[in-house]
This record gives structure tokens, sequence and C-alpha cells, in this order.
């Protein structure tokens, strides 16, 4: 049982980061991180590359020590207590490398046997639909298959608290949406998940909570919700026209708060995009046009990022 | 425990489905018997002395080639920085590495006895007990040679070069490849530097009547030899791919050089400890 860590809720935090710092030389990489992750949640490590996502994993986990700051999970310090934290963390890799020749279902007796707590080798092959491949060695596995057996490999000693560093980087769709399935049942098992990401939509689909990091430091911290509601962007209409509307006449249009047009292809910025959208059908009616292509995008975490740093996730 | 025995199962494994792993952990050594016994086999068959050579030398080839670029290839693509999220402590992950290993070179060296004793006329070990001991002794010192070049070395390649560095001067002023008493007479005395002398002379006393203790000094300088290597392989150990190398690594290998130089100046003094035959 946890046994120290912050509070969320009226319960303990599984983890509790606090002022954390790692140098690489000269470079900053994390510069005083702070949060807490309550048991039963998803929290997101969203930012782009460089950010220093993976590098506050690696501190968490043990890869890396920490400059400074404290780090405390299931209620025991991580510098101090170590083995104790490994024993009830599980790790997925941006890439998971195993042996080559070693099958499936070795690999997961192999990790099992590390753990004093195990999960069963044949439930998890059945859990992460691996069940037909537990013959197959290693190097035969698709990146999806192999993504699916990090994550099995993760989760053999039922851990507490899962860290998953870039789990879908380099994924199909397909194999992306397996691998969200999977953590939805992490967090459904009850258990606490570390996710860190620069994919956006997997953020605003997964986790309860997200830290948006940039250059080693929180910038904000909240639900994807509360988070797209705090930030001024307006939603956004895009549309195609069979020839170009009137750029007055758009710009004029009800609840619109800018335009970007290129040829028949506008953009506008809306603050009411129902209304928009009705004044907008109307005016091509009267003008004798034909709409073409009709798209509705709302504020994401991306605006808020964008908001707060002046650049975009992946520039 | 349980994942120590785990892992050494499932490295054992992994080697038997490795051909090239195969071909260098059977296939030479017998190779290596062959070689040995066409050039010493006398008219009544391969000798003591001889067979201790060619164990020696298969021993050598698995602990300073075969297990390291295990090793690096693994902690290179990084497998071992897996292995070290998890609770399973680094001793245990290097003993099970050498463990392994060791049983590896041990089935290879049984069945290099068998054929010797099949096609060279080569008798039974007098002290059965003896081989055991020095046998373990020897694969004790030359895994820890090969541990250290593990750490050491950041690509096979690097395995490669460091490994020949130590099996060439062993198997040609070692005493391991050519019988030291063939050697010119100034060259002698450089074997005594070199733990390929103390592993041939442990072996071929155990093969023959004379029996382990009759230089008792040898399975000594393996002992130290083998704790010294285990204990700077086990300090450098590295996890990581491209992790750097300790700031004290070079004094750490040179206490485990040292060791031999040592080992070398007490067999010089003392010339009854390692008898040229």
């Amino acid at each position: 049982m946890a046994r120290g860590g912050a509070t969320l809720g009226g319960m303990t935090a599984t983890l509790t980061v606090t002022d954390l710092v790692k140098s690489y030389g000269a470079v900053q990489a994390v510069r005083g991180l702070s949060f807490a992750v309550a048991p039963g949640e998803i929290f997101g490590l969203l930012g782009p590359n460089g950010a220093g996502k993976t590098t506050t994993i690696e501190c968490l986990i043990g890869l890396r020590d920490a400059d400074g700051g404290s780090i405390t999970i299931c209620g025991h310090d991580l510098r101090r207590e170590g083995d104790a934290v490994r024993e009830r963390i599980g790790v997925q890799l941006q890439a998971t490398a195993l042996p080559e020749r070693i099958t499936v279902r070795e690999a997961l007796q192999l990790f099992a046997s590390f753990y004093a707590k195990r999960a069963a080798p044949e439930a998890l092959l059945a859990r992460f639909s691996l069940t037909d491949k537990a013959t197959a060695r290693f190097e035969t596995l698709s990146g999806g298959q192999k993504q699916r057996l990090a994550m099995a490999l993760a989760m053999v000693n039922e851990p507490e608290v899962l860290f998953l560093d870039e789990p879908t980087a380099a994924l199909d769709p397909q194999a992306r949406r397996e691998l969200h399935e999977a953590i939805r049942g992490v967090k459904a098992a009850g258990r606490s998940v570390l996710l860190s990401t620069h994919y956006i939509d997997e953020a605003e689909l997964l986790c309860d909570r997200v830290a948006i990091v940039d250059h080693g430091r929180i910038i904000a911290l909240d639900t994807p919700a509360n988070l797209i509601a705090g930030t001024s962007a307006s939603t956004r209409v895009a549309f195609t026209t069979a020839a170009p509307l009137a750029a007055d006449a758009v710009r004029a249009l009800e609840g619109v708060s800018g335009v970007s047009a290129d040829g028949r292809a506008t953009v506008l910025a809306s603050a009411a995009p129902n209304r928009t959208i009705i004044a907008l059908v109307h005016l091509i009616e009267s003008s004798g046009g034909e709409l073409v292509d009709l798209q509705i995008r709302k504020p994401s975490l991306e605006d808020v990022f964008i908001q707060l740093t002046g650049r975009a996730l992946r520039d | 425990m349980h994942g120590f025995l785990t892992h050494l199962r499932i490295s054992l494994i992994l080697n038997c489905r490795n051909l090239q792993a195969l071909i260098f952990g059977y296939v030479v050594p017998v190779f290596f018997l062959i070689a040995l016994g066409s050039v010493f086999g006398g008219p009544n068959g391969l000798t003591a002395a001889s067979m201790g050579q060619v164990l020696a030398i298969s021993t050598l080839g698995g602990a300073c080639f075969g297990m390291p670029i295990t090793m690096v290839g693994e902690r290179e693509r990084g497998v071992w920085r897996r292995y070290r999220l998890t609770p399973l402590g680094t001793g245990w992950f290097i003993l099970s590495t050498m463990i392994a290993r060791f049983l590896i070179v041990a089935s290879a060296a049984l069945l290099q006895y068998a054929l010797a004793m099949a096609a060279y006329h080569l008798p039974l070990p007098a002290h059965p007990l003896d081989l055991v001991l020095s046998f373990t002794l020897v694969s004790f010192a030359f895994i820890g040679i090969g541990l250290i070049i593990a750490t050491v070395a950041t690509s096979i390649g690097a395995v490669q070069a460091l490994g020949q560095t130590l099996f060439l001067p062993m198997i040609i002023i070692g005493g391991v490849g050519i019988p030291v008493w063939n050697l010119p007479a100034w060259v002698q005395p450089i074997s005594l530097y070199l733990p390929g002398r103390y592993a041939v002379n442990a072996l071929a006393n155990s093969i023959a009547p004379a029996g382990a203790f009759k230089a008792p000094y040898c399975l000594a300088a393996l002992v130290v030899i083998g704790a010294a290597a285990t204990v700077v392989g086990w300090k450098l150990f590295r996890w990581e791919p491209g992790q750097r190398l300790a700031r004290s690594a070079p004094l750490w290998i040179l206490l485990a050089v040292g060791t031999w130089i040592v080992i070398g100046v007490i067999a010089h003094a003392n010339p009854a400890f390692v008898p040229a035959r």
C-alpha cells in the first residue's frame, strides 16, 4: 500500500514527482517538473519531440538518475527503494528490444520470472491478441505485434503504475487503435498510466489529465476539456465551393472572426459555428454557387499549445 | 532466484537456436581437436598435454568470443536496457550469463573428449574429479576475461579485435597452441604472464596420472585471475547501448591485468610452481 506521496481528490497519488531536474552537460532537459497521478488515472505528457518527455519517463523508471527533485511511486522513494518500485511498475519503452530468437511465450515467461507478483503468460497472450503468435520468434513479429508484446511484458507483474513512452509511434492506424483499447483496459483495471505522446488525438482520446511540456517545463496541466475550454481559439469551418465566393460577403457572415482563402478553399474562424454554417449555406444558395466540401474543426490541444508557445507541436 | 534460473534456461535455448553459435561452439572445437590431434598426436595417440591444449583453446574461444559477442550484440540492440527495468539485480544477470557459457563450453569439452577417446586413443582422465575442478576453474578464469571484453567492447567488431589481442598471444606464446617446451627458451617465461599457461597445465595434469594438485599454484592462479576479472567485469558492466565506460575503467582493467603480472612474477621466481611438462 502507498505510504507517501501527494493526495488527489482524497486519494493518495500512485506517482508523485516534485521539482524533477535533469541535465545533459549544459543542456537542461527537464527543468523542475512537478505533478501527481491518481490511482486509475491516465495522465498524459504531451509535447513536441525534444520537450523532455522521454527524459522525464527515463528518470521516473530509474533508467537515468535525476539531478534534483524527488520521485515517489506507490509510496516508495525511487532513489532509496528502487527494487520495491521496480516490482510495482510496468514500462513500455519507445522501442522494446528482445533477443531475436526468443518466442513470444518465452519472453512472457522470462519477464514474469523476474517479479514476485506475476500474471499468467497465457492470460496475457489472450488479452493482447498474441495467442496465435505464442510460438513465433520476436524477429518475425510486425511492428504492431512487437508493441503489443511490449505492452504485455509491461503488464507481466500486474503493475500499479504503467509507464508508456510514445507507445504508438510508427504504428499503423489499426495497430494504434488496438493499443488504445489495451490502454483503456489497463485503466479499467484500476491502474494508473503515465503516457507520453506527441499525438494530440491520442492525448485527447485517452488521457484524464494532460500536462503540456515544452523545453523541460510543464506549461499547462488540466483535463483536455478544461485546457481546450481555456483557449481563445475558435472553431474552424473549412469549405470548398465550385467557384470562389466574394471575400467581403464571407467575412460578413454571422460569427466569423477570421477568414483565410486560397482559391475555392476557404477557412473561417467562428465563435458561433452553427449560425456561421447556416449563413454560409444561404450565401452559397443565393449566389448560385455549389458547396463541394465542408469540415468543422473544434479547438484542440494543438491550439492550446500554439496559444501557449506561439508554435505548432510538430515545429 | 526463479528469474535467474529462467534467464539461464532461455539463454541456453537461444544458443541452441543460433546456427552461428552452434558452429563456433561445437564445430570449431572439433576442428581444433582434429588440428592438434594431427599435429601433436603421436603413435600412441593424443597425450594428456595435448588434450589440455585442446580443451583450453575451445574454452578460451567460447569465453572470449562467444559470450561477449552475444552480450554486446544484445546490449547494443537495447535488450539489456529492457532487462534493467526489472527487479532482478545486475549480479544475477551476470551470473546467469556466465553459467550459461560455462555449460556451453563444458558440453563442447565433453564432445571433444569423447571424440578424442574414439579417434586418438585418449584414455579416460586419471582424475575425473580433478578434471571437473580444473575445467571449472579454467572456464571461470576465461569467462571472467570474456566478461571484461563484453563490458569494454562497443561492437561485435571490437569484441573480435579485443578477443584476438588476448587469444593469439596465448595460442602462440602462451603454451596453449604450441606446447611450452617447444617454444624458444627466451619465450617460455613470457607464458607465465598469460592465463593460458595455467589452464593447460591444470587440465593436462588432471588427465595425466599426476593429478591437478601436482601444481596447485596453477589452480590458485586460475581462481585469482577469474575472481579479479569477474569483479572488474561486474564493476564496469554496462546496460545501455552506447553507454560510456566509467572513468575509473582503466584502473579496474589494470587491476585485472595486474593479477596476471603478479601471478607471473611469483611463478617466475618459483619455477617448481609451474612445471613446463
